[in-house]
């Protein structure tokens, strides 16, 4: 009996860390500004920052390295994804299209981050004297 | 050294570097880097209880520097030695206190220790700390991936010391 108790107090701990995980995520999901603007990093440094309001025709253009990895990001109306890479898991391009709430797409073998923030082209200049 | 435990030790390398890279096949099932079940961890599991902590070292070290062979990518190398080093260090500690029927609580936090140590180095070599946003789903999925690690763990050592016992 006594082992089943502590490994319930355990379960119960690991499940209460879970529960705490869970809803940072999801207060995350609500918080997050819906997406006008993506940022591309590259080894750390902002390479790119493209507009996602009013796209009115897809576009792609191919992101390169230092180390020479190549990924394709691809930008629709309101969302960016990354479409192809030449790095070895594809992690980045299984995570499909992001607008704004969920975490940024990462490809560690390309050092490639994509997040999506919430200010707006303009707004991103002057946006601490926006609040 | 004995023979008999130089043995074991290279047995027991040779089966981690098997699940490792039978576990390499597995497509990744979550979109989100780091995120893996670490069956390999279960040989270290089971080192540290039924070899001691210094054997379990030296398998988890080779392990890793063979596995980053098979897989190639100096990349990976580092992500896995970085990882594999501060999941060592918590299981070592944890299972100072805890003992063979808690292995998969020793299982969970070196698991959740494993990720920690992934997402650091991922912050230095990516350059920025956006990979942050990733830390509550890697913590829960080393929950759940370390549960099921540290169970099986769990059962062989049982088994292993009822085979050794008759």
């Amino acid at each position: 009996m006594a082992e089943l108790k502590k490994n319930l107090a355990w379960i119960g701990a690991f499940a209460l860390i879970a529960a705490v995980c869970a809803i940072v995520i999801a207060c995350r999901a609500n918080t997050a500004p819906h997406g006008k603007t993506a940022k591309i990093l590259s080894d750390g440094e902002t390479v790119r920052v493209v507009d996602l309001e009013n796209v009115k025709t897809p576009y792609e253009f191919t992101v390169t390295s230092k180390d020479g990895g190549e990924n394709t990001v691809r930008v629709e109306n309101g969302r960016i994804a990354v479409v192809s890479a030449d790095c070895p898991d594809k992690i980045c391009v299984k995570r499909g299209f992001i607008s704004g709430a969920q975490p940024p797409i990462v490809c560690l073998p390309n050092k490639l981050t994509v997040v999506v923030t919430g200010d707006s082209g303009i707004d991103a200049v002057t946006g601490g004297d926006a609040q | 050294m004995n023979v008999k435990k130089l043995t074991v030790m290279a047995l027991m390398l040779s089966l981690a570097l098997v699940i490792f890279v039978a576990e390499s096949f597995i497509p990744p099932l979550v979109p989100i880097p780091g995120v893996k079940l670490g069956l390999a961890n279960i040989i270290t599991l089971i080192a540290v209880y039924i070899l001691g902590r210094k054997e379990a070292f030296v398998i988890l070290t080779l392990r890793i520097i063979i596995a980053s062979v098979f897989s190639g990518g100096m990349a990976g190398f580092l992500y896995s030695m970085a990882g594999g080093l501060v999941c060592f260090a918590v299981t070592a500690l944890a299972s100072l206190r805890l003992g063979e029927n808690r292995m998969w609580v020793v299982s969970v936090l070196g698991a959740v220790g494993h990720n920690a140590g992934q997402l650091t180095v991922a912050c230095i070599v990516i350059g920025s700390a956006y990979v942050l946003w990733y830390a509550p789903f890697l913590i829960i999925s080393a929950i759940v991936t370390g549960a099921f690690t540290g169970v099986a763990a769990q059962v062989t050592t049982n088994r292993l010391r009822k085979i050794k016992r008759t």
